[in-house]
């Protein structure tokens, strides 16, 4: 760890959207999580993030995918390098269908909620691996 | 987040049986694939350069750094990476501290092993340190003293010293009024002697009275 600190994006109701992702066992099965949390605290203690594990996205400036693969699902975790200096606030959790977001919109979400947890950071806090 | 705090969340999820089961097949692979890349990225090395010494193709090597590939490695193929890193290769079974431990100390610099050849000196002085403490004890015990056992005198031994062919020697007398026992390692001199220089400090339990030193001496090297 403490190369970077991840963040969670929270909503205007202060909700977590991350967090209610994650422990949605219809969307994120168990074994998936456990998967997702490893690569998350792998990424924590790794300075220089490479493909194929994390990448800008095209046309969407600032936006990161981590990718993480369980069975035959691809889990694609979007978030962006900030507020603060080795902070990752994770924004939007979606899927990848062949080339495609689901959901479609799902960068233009992220870059949403970027655009608000820079204006403040009040709106992203520490994430929690359980 | 601190380490703690990752390590206690993990814990909470770790008491369902499901999650640990995962998380343990997670922390296998996904730490060998950590591993494998922060071994080569240690030494400089290109995937194409690892692939080359494990007589792998690059592609594969790209495989066994990718935590999301289909395909996990083999035990043979593990051996062949290590034998590549000129590095030893550890399969065991341990408690799920351990795990909660691998799994939240990730860092990079962590991961990092030495080849063989880079950590051959520090293994010898390693080896040759607790040979002077072996002595020290046994002279300790023939001075009269009840050390209770090695691992007392290890807790107050100075590590950081280098040695070379260390003989050490023990001898009552005191030391600046403490009761110490000074250990002295040879170190090899031009004209091959060997110059005793104190390295190591034990200070004994206060119950202790009586107190050994070992002067500064020169020795034939190697007679």
């Amino acid at each position: 760890m403490d190369e970077w600190t991840f963040l969670d994006y929270l909503d205007e109701r202060n909700t977590n959207p991350i967090q209610e992702w994650l422990r949605d066992r219809t969307r994120v099965p168990v074994k998936a999580k456990a998967k997702i949390d490893r690569i998350l605290l792998q990424l924590a203690g790794t300075r220089l993030w490479v493909r194929p594990l994390a990448s800008n996205l095209d046309n969407h400036p600032g936006i990161v995918e981590i990718r993480v693969r369980w069975m035959n699902t691809q889990y694609r975790l979007l978030g962006f390098r900030g507020p603060t200096e080795r902070q990752f606030t994770l924004l939007f959790p979606a899927l990848e269908h062949g080339d495609q977001f689901d959901p479609q919109n799902a960068p233009e979400i992220a870059q949403r909620r970027m655009a608000i947890v820079q204006n403040d950071w009040s709106r992203a806090c520490e994430h929690r691996y359980r | 987040m601190n380490t703690v705090t990752a390590k206690q969340d993990l814990l909470e999820s770790c008491k369902e049986r499901e999650y640990r089961d995962a998380l343990n097949v997670e922390n296998v692979y996904g730490g060998i694939c950590a591993q494998i890349r922060a071994l080569r990225e240690q030494r400089e090395m290109s995937q194409a350069q690892l692939g080359r010494k494990a007589n792998m193709a690059q592609e594969r090597i790209s495989i066994l750094e990718d935590p999301n590939a289909e395909t996990k490695p083999t035990l043979n193929t593990m051996l062949r990476i290590a034998s590549a890193f000129d590095v030893g290769l550890d399969v065991r079974f341990v408690p799920f501290s351990t795990v909660l431990d691998r799994s939240t100390n990730t860092n990079q610099r962590s991961l990092e092993v030495e080849s063989f050849d880079d950590e051959l000196p520090a293994i010898e002085k390693d080896l040759a340190v607790e040979r002077a403490l072996i002595a020290a004890h046994e002279a300790g015990l023939s001075a009269g003293l009840s050390v209770s056992n090695l691992s007392d005198i290890y807790d107050y031994v100075f590590r950081g010293a280098t040695a070379y062919s260390p003989k050490t020697k023990v001898q009552k007398g005191t030391w600046a009024g403490q009761q110490n026992i000074m250990i002295h390692e040879a170190r090899p001199q031009p004209k091959g002697t060997l110059v005793f220089e104190p390295t190591g400090l034990i200070k004994l339990p206060a119950k202790e009275e009586k107190a050994l030193y070992t002067g500064e001496e020169q020795l034939n090297y190697g007679t």
